[in-house]
C-alpha cells in the first residue's frame, strides 16, 4: 500500500487543509506525518547540542593580528615587486612618503628644538631654564595633537580592517613610547635623554594623525 | 543590539563587534561545518577561514541582503575549499555520489549519523532547512541553486530520513 499525497502536500501542490482531510482518513499519511514530525524535531534538537571549540577565537584574533604585522612590514619594503600584493601595496604607497616626511621632520625637529634650547650639561641633566622650554614645546605638541584626534579618530573608524588596524597600531605604539617616557619622567624630570625621545615620540604620533586625516581610500574596483 | 547596527560597527573598525557576530554565529557555523565535513578539527578550521573572509571583507557586505546567507555563502566555500584538498567534489549530484553507510535495522535512530548518511547536496540543504531553519529561498541562494533544485533536495532527504527513522523500529538515541 502507498500513498503519495504527503509528498503532494510537501511540495506544495496541495494546501493543509486540504491534505488534513486526506490524513483522517489515510493511515499511511498520518503515519509520515507523524515520523516527519518527529524527524524535524530530532534536527531542531542537534542546534542545542553545543559544539566545543574553546581555541578557536583565540586563534582567529591571532590571525587577524598576524596579518596585521604582515601589513606593517610591508610599508616599510620597496614597492618593486609586481604580481599578487600590487593592490595592496598600492593602497599604502600614499604612506610611504608620509613615513620619509615624517622620519625627516623628527630628525629636524630633534635637532632645532634642542639648539634652541640652552646646551644640557654634559650630565645629560636640563638646566631650569631649558626645561621649561622644553616642557612648553611638549605642551604645543599635547594641543596640536589633541586637536587633530579629535577629527582623525572618527576618520580611522570609516577606513576598512587593513588601514584601521595599520595606524592604530601605529597610534598604540607611539603612545606606549610616550608613556614610558612620562613614566620615566616622573622619577627625573630633568633627563635630557628621555625629553629627547619623548619629544620625538609626541612629533611622531602628530604627524600620524596628520597622516591619517590626509589619507585618501583608493576606489574599489 | 540588532544585526544591523553591529555590522555598521564593524565596518567602522569596532573590534569587539567582530566578537559579538563571532559569538552569535560561532555555534550554527561549527554544526553546519561539521555536517559537511564530519571531522572536528576541519570543521573548525573550515569555521575559522570563513570568519576570516568575513572580518577581512566586512566592507564589502551589502546591506539589503541578508547577513546569515553572506556568512554561510562563505563557510560553504571554505568547506569545498577543504574538501578539495582531500581530493573530492566540490558539490557532488545528488544521483551519482557514493552514500555513506547507514545500518540497516538498527536498534535506534541515530539522527546524526542519519543526516550524514545523506548526499552532499541533501545533506546541506537538509541541514540548513530544518536544523538552521533557513527558508528554502535563502538556501538557494547561499548554495547559489534554483529554488526547485532546494525544494527538491529538502523532499528527497526528509523522505529518506522517515524512512530510515521507520525502519528503526522507533527507538531513538539522543
Amino acid at each position: 500500500m502507498s500513498c503519495k499525497k504527503f509528498e503532494k502536500y510537501e511540495r506544495g501542490q496541495m494546501t493543509f487543509a486540504e491534505f488534513e482531510l486526506h490524513a483522517l482518513e489515510c493511515i499511511i499519511c498520518q503515519e509520515k506525518m507523524h515520523l516527519d514530525e518527529r524527524l524535524m524535531s530530532m534536527a531542531k534538537s542537534l542546534a542545542e547540542k553545543p559544539i566545543h571549540a574553546p581555541q578557536l577565537w583565540s586563534q582567529i584574533e591571532e590571525s587577524l593580528r598576524r596579518e596585521n604585522e604582515k601589513s606593517q612590514a610591508k610599508i616599510v619594503e620597496p614597492a618593486t615587486r609586481p604580481g599578487s600584493l600590487r593592490p595592496f601595496r598600492f593602497r599604502l604607497l600614499p604612506l610611504i612618503p608620509a613615513a620619509a616626511a615624517l622620519l625627516v621632520a623628527a630628525g629636524l625637529g630633534i635637532y632645532f628644538s634642542f639648539k634652541a634650547l640652552s646646551h644640557p650639561p654634559s650630565s645629560g641633566l636640563l638646566a631650569r631654564e631649558a626645561l621649561a622650554k622644553v616642557e612648553k614645546k611638549e605642551r604645543e605638541y599635547v594641543e596640536a595633537i589633541e586637536h587633530l584626534e579629535q577629527k582623525a579618530l572618527p576618520k580611522m573608524a570609516s577606513l576598512d580592517l587593513e588601514m584601521m588596524l595599520l595606524y592604530r597600531e601605529k597610534l598604540e605604539t607611539i603612545d606606549a613610547q610616550i608613556e614610558r617616557c612620562q613614566e620615566a619622567l616622573a622619577a627625573n624630570p630633568a633627563n635630557a635623554h628621555i625629553r629627547r625621545y619623548l619629544l620625538a615620540a609626541l612629533q611622531d604620533k602628530k604627524a600620524a594623525l596628520a597622516d591619517l586625516l590626509s589619507y585618501k581610500p583608493e576606489k574599489s574596483i | 543590539m540588532d544585526e544591523e547596527s553591529i555590522i555598521q560597527r564593524c565596518q567602522e573598525g569596532d573590534l569587539m563587534a567582530y566578537r559579538v557576530i563571532y559569538e552569535r554565529y560561532e555555534q550554527p557555523l561549527l554544526r553546519t561545518a561539521l555536517r559537511i565535513l564530519g571531522q572536528k578539527q576541519d570543521a573548525e578550521d573550515a569555521v575559522q577561514e570563513a570568519f576570516l573572509k568575513i572580518f577581512r571583507g566586512i566592507n564589502n557586505y551589502r546591506r539589503g541582503s541578508k547577513f546569515s546567507t553572506y556568512l554561510f555563502r562563505i563557510l560553504l566555500n571554505s568547506c569545498f575549499d577543504i574538501l578539495r584538498k582531500r581530493g573530492r567534489a566540490e558539490f557532488k549530484d545528488m544521483e551519482t555520489e557514493d552514500l555513506p553507510f547507514y545500518p540497516r535495522h538498527e536498534s535506534s535512530f541515530n539522527i546524526e549519523r542519519a543526516i550524514d548518511s545523506l548526499p552532499q547536496q541533501m545533506r546541506i540543504c537538509f541541514v540548513l532547512f530544518a536544523v538552521e531553519e533557513f527558508e528554502l529561498e535563502e538556501i538557494a541562494q547561499v548554495l547559489n541553486k534554483s529554488l526547485g533544485t532546494v525544494k527538491a533536495a529538502v523532499h528527497r532527504a526528509k523522505a529518506k530520513l522517515r524512512f530510515l527513522l521507520s525502519d528503526s523500529r522507533m527507538e531513538v538515541k539522543a
